[in-house]
């Protein structure tokens, strides 16, 4: 089997830079409330090489930054938090741009809003409690104006023609 | 599929932004109208999934501070006039701390890092749809 190298390179550059952004939002002190709410700045890397790497290979990198960030920053069990956040939102980014009509602002959004329902998820299943889908409300509002944001930087550098 | 051309905003984002923000409303609107009513009876901690303490908070004059030492940190809880909250976690983001008070039935505090999860049971203590 041959791996396209070039591919391959790609890949694991936008790995790491999900990283980096990962770690860089986990030293600004504003994170307000409540469990998941992040700035999801990682999630700007994974929407931007979404219409350039194959479906498979963009949730790949997104579960791969999701474990490996987790790994490094943080603790035991946010790594299945994470990973599902990761996997979900790369799915329905994927899934939204393929659609078409949807704005990256859009995918954004989408993404952001499936990262924390899938923790919310989780975190539902693990604590056997259903009540905790009530997080949801604050998390989703969150996910407009973050996913909204990251969405929208990423519009502008493919409108400023920057490729790869 | 070029995204390239045109706004960067489209219309279908303003549509996804509303549709979510209603989400969160119905849901919010949901829980507060049918699954908080009334003031709690007592309240459940569990710890790593197993029932840690469990204290009776009906009465507006009993007050307790509970002191929880888990495997993975620690959290202290304050009891007072009915009212639950967490005033001390030994997690990096205080989450359960900035939570503030919970007083109704089925309200949680969780502190995810330390695996504790408090609850409030209203009256019909068989409770909650837990599993």
């Amino acid at each position: 089997m041959r791996f396209p190298i070039k591919k391959l390179t790609a890949a694991a550059m936008t790995v790491a830079l999900g990283l980096a952004l990962q770690l860089i939002e986990s030293m600004v002190p504003l994170p307000i409330n409540l469990p998941g709410g992040k700035l999801g700045l990682a999630n700007m890397t994974v929407l931007a090489v979404i219409p350039i790497f194959s479906p498979l290979t963009a949730i790949c990198v997104s579960l791969i930054r999701a474990a490996v960030g987790s790994l490094l920053f943080g603790g035991g069990i946010s790594i299945l938090y994470s990973a599902s956040g990761a996997v979900l939102s790369a799915l329905v980014m994927t899934g939204a741009y393929r659609m078409g009509r949807i704005g990256f602002p859009g995918i954004g959004m989408l993404g952001a809003a499936a990262h924390n329902t899938a923790q919310v998820i989780v975190a539902v299943i693990l604590f056997g409690n259903l009540y905790l889908f009530s997080y949801l409300s604050v998390l989703l509002v969150i996910s407009v104006i973050t996913g909204g944001f990251t969405g929208y930087a990423v519009g502008l550098l493919y409108k400023k023609g920057i490729k790869e | 599929m070029a995204l390239r051309e045109g706004n960067i905003l489209k219309k279908a984002d303003i549509a996804i932004a509303v549709c979510l923000i209603a989400i969160a409303v119905l849901l919010f609107a949901l829980f507060e109208l049918t699954v908080y009513e009334g003031q709690a009876e007592s309240v459940i901690i569990e710890v790593e999934g197993k029932r840690y303490a469990e204290y009776k908070i009906s009465d507006p004059a009993f007050s307790e501070t509970v002191e929880i030492f888990s495997e993975k940190g620690y959290n202290k809880l304050e009891i007072s006039g009915g009212r639950v909250r967490m005033t001390e976690a030994s997690c990096p983001d205080k989450n359960d701390v900035l939570v503030g008070e919970i007083s109704k039935p089925n309200q949680t505090i969780v502190c995810l890092p330390n695996r504790v999860f408090v609850r409030l049971v209203g009256r019909d203590a068989a409770d909650a749809v837990s599993y």
